[in-house]
């Protein structure tokens, strides 16, 4: 038994290195000073974001502008504000800064989310209380009902649940719109999400194959370095296609996977696309983080329509322009869902 | 036919009817630490701390000795220095001012590996201290397996599947047929290792899951020269009697692997086994 419990100790003992030579065994990380947070978020975009060429922007001449402004003596605070003035030429929705201390708030690149905060053109609760009073809430992103004129309506607020929870709340609406005259697809306020929900539910309402865009994404540290280009076709999906006219509403706040969405919709012919241009960012992002802690998003793909065009930075303009004031909103008045409503 | 079951089931029936039979069946719980530096994703140091459990079965036979193992382990998972790292509201309230909440930013890490290999004996000891018996055996041998690791973090570091083929190396000593001291050293020698592409995003054009698209995507062979997982092994085991023993292991990995982006991770593992001969 004494040889067991020596046996024992020794164990113990031998296994203690392996405990402290993490350090030794995992590399060396990169410090946390200022100008250590400046030049990682700096690298990081550099390496990974993929519209430097579409936006226009000169990567490395806003790292000559802004590096020198940066000091091991300055304050968390002074540090955020700098890495603002970094991304603001961006003006990207898909790039943005998220401090996780100091309480220093998310910082948008996008000229338009950073002055416009709060979407005030579109009101999912006037739909139902004037429009719609049978609106069925699926989720609180996801609603559907039918006009007392027979037109169907479906709002899609984001498509960041997973495609089978998509798949399965469709086959039953579908179903209980299949014989509307038409329907309105309402994405005035998504925020976007899968890509791959995009295609599927836009395949609900496609009677051919047809491209509708080419995806590449990085693939290496030089800014110039991609994958190779996917195309991505929207196919019929379900278990029938609706062919009856459909509006598909857009605005401003309409983004991302939004945006993808609306680019698979607008292949078919049966769709008219009615509201404002959407808002100009369509790739996958992915988060980063500085040695401080903070997080940081980057647009890491290269996205173009069907024709070839990129549209970042612009949006997927309408058939039919109509917009409603923060007016029209807080009196009560929809009137691009009124307008869609008129069409059929 | 299929294949794969029915190879692995060939070694199984071999070793089950081969004499001088010593057939272990193990389960174990443990803690075990782990640090990580995902360079594609993170320039942060991240560590863990997991509960684990291990399954586990031995025959030892006159030539050589079989084992299968399936190890599990989750906990938290957080950047080094990190831990209440807060994600504050980015929304706005109707007023237009910025939302004063936040929350913390959670992540937990699991990972799981399964082993199965076969050792040949190639030497053996014996010895007489204090008139008991001391045998030892060194053993050498492959095993095959599969480690996974997944985090639910953000920034997605963590991420990799590899399946190896592993050179090992044994070592028993039993004192008394109730001590026993074993020691393993496991090497890869090829891997499929499969990381998220260095986009470090999924999406895929075709309809595949998100699974299919990460093997298809994000799958590459590795070799020793740029894939180390180096695992070390050590355990005491005493047997209450016959057929019940209980004990105490030790498991430590260092894994490094170049692509996409370099990432380095280091394992500690202790645990207490109860066995049934």
């Amino acid at each position: 038994m004494k040889r067991s419990i020596t046996l024992l100790a020794l164990l113990a003992i031998l296994a203690q290195p392996f405990f402290s030579c993490q350090k030794l065994l995992i590399g060396n990380t990169v410090k946390n000073t200022p100008t250590a947070n400046f030049d990682e978020m700096w690298k990081g975009y550099h390496q990974w974001y993929g519209m430097f060429s579409v936006r226009q922007v000169n990567w490395d001449s806003l790292y000559i502008v802004y590096r020198p402004m940066v000091n091991d003596q300055m304050s968390n605070t002074e540090l955020y504000g700098i890495l603002c003035r970094l991304i603001t030429p961006l003006n990207d929705i898909h790039a943005f800064l998220q401090p996780t201390s100091d309480g220093l708030p998310r910082f948008e690149s996008s000229d338009f989310f950073r002055i416009n905060r709060i979407q005030r053109d579109f009101s999912i609760d006037l739909v139902r209380s004037k429009y719609i009073p049978s609106l069925v809430t699926v989720d609180s992103s996801f609603h559907y009902g039918i006009t007392p004129d027979n037109i169907g309506y479906i709002h899609f607020g984001e498509f960041g649940l997973p495609l089978s929870f998509y798949k399965q709340q469709l086959n039953v609406i579908m179903e209980s719109l299949k014989d509307t005259k038409g329907i309105i697809i309402d994405i005035r306020n998504h925020a976007g999400g899968d890509d791959e929900v995009s295609r599927y539910i836009a395949g609900l309402f496609a009677v051919e194959e047809k491209l509708y865009m080419t995806v590449r994404k990085r693939n290496g540290v030089d800014p110039g370095c991609f994958t190779s280009p996917e195309s991505w076709f929207v196919k019929p999906s379900g278990n029938s296609s609706y062919v009856k006219p459909v509006v598909l509403l857009t605005t401003r706040w309409t983004s991302s996977a939004g945006e993808t969405f609306t680019w698979a919709m607008n292949t078919q012919s049966q769709v008219t696309q009615m509201g404002d241009t959407t808002a100009g960012g369509f790739t996958d992002v992915i988060s980063r983080e500085l040695p401080n802690g903070w997080l940081y998003f980057v647009g890491v793909g290269d996205y173009r329509n069907a024709l070839g065009n990129s549209e970042e930075g612009i949006g997927v303009s309408p058939k039919k322009y109509i917009i409603n004031t923060r007016e029209d909103i807080e009196e009560g008045n929809d009137k691009v869902l009124e307008a869609a409503m008129a069409s059929f | 036919m299929k294949i794969k079951p029915f190879l692995i089931l060939i070694p199984l029936l071999v070793v089950w009817g081969s004499k001088a039979q010593n057939n272990k069946f193990q389960v174990g719980i443990g803690y075990q630490r782990t640090w990580l530096l995902d360079n594609q994703a993170s320039p942060l140091k991240y560590q863990s701390s997991e509960k684990t459990f291990l399954l586990g079965y031995t025959h030892t036979g006159n030539t050589g000795k079989f084992d299968a193992r399936l190890n599990g382990a989750w906990g938290n998972f957080f950047p080094t220095g990190f831990y209440n790292r807060k994600m504050y509201d980015p929304g706005y309230n109707p007023d237009g001012t910025p939302k004063s909440d936040s929350g913390l930013i959670l992540g937990t890490l699991y990972n799981a590996r399964i082993d199965i290999g076969y050792a040949w004996k190639v030497n053996s000891g014996y010895s007489v201290i204090d008139n008991k018996k001391l045998e030892s055996r060194n053993y050498a041998g492959a095993s095959l397996s599969n480690q996974l690791f997944y985090s639910d973090n953000i920034v997605r570091n963590a991420w990799m599947n590899s399946s190896s083929l592993n050179a090992e190396f044994q070592h028993d000593a039993q004192y008394n047929a109730r001590h026993t001291i074993n020691i393993k050293i496991s090497i890869p020698i090829f891997a499929r290792n499969t990381r998220l592409p260095y986009h470090n995003s999924v999406s895929s054009p075709d309809g595949s899951s998100h699974i299919q698209t990460i093997f298809k995507q994000g799958s590459r062979m590795a070799w020793f020269g740029n894939f180390q997982s180096i695992r070390l092994e050590a355990g005491y085991d005493y047997a209450v009697n016959k057929m019940f023993g209980i004990g105490i292991h030790y498991f430590g990995q260092w894994l490094h692997y170049n692509y996409e982006k370099p990432i380095s991770l280091f394992q500690n593992n202790i645990g207490i086994t109860a066995s049934i001969k």
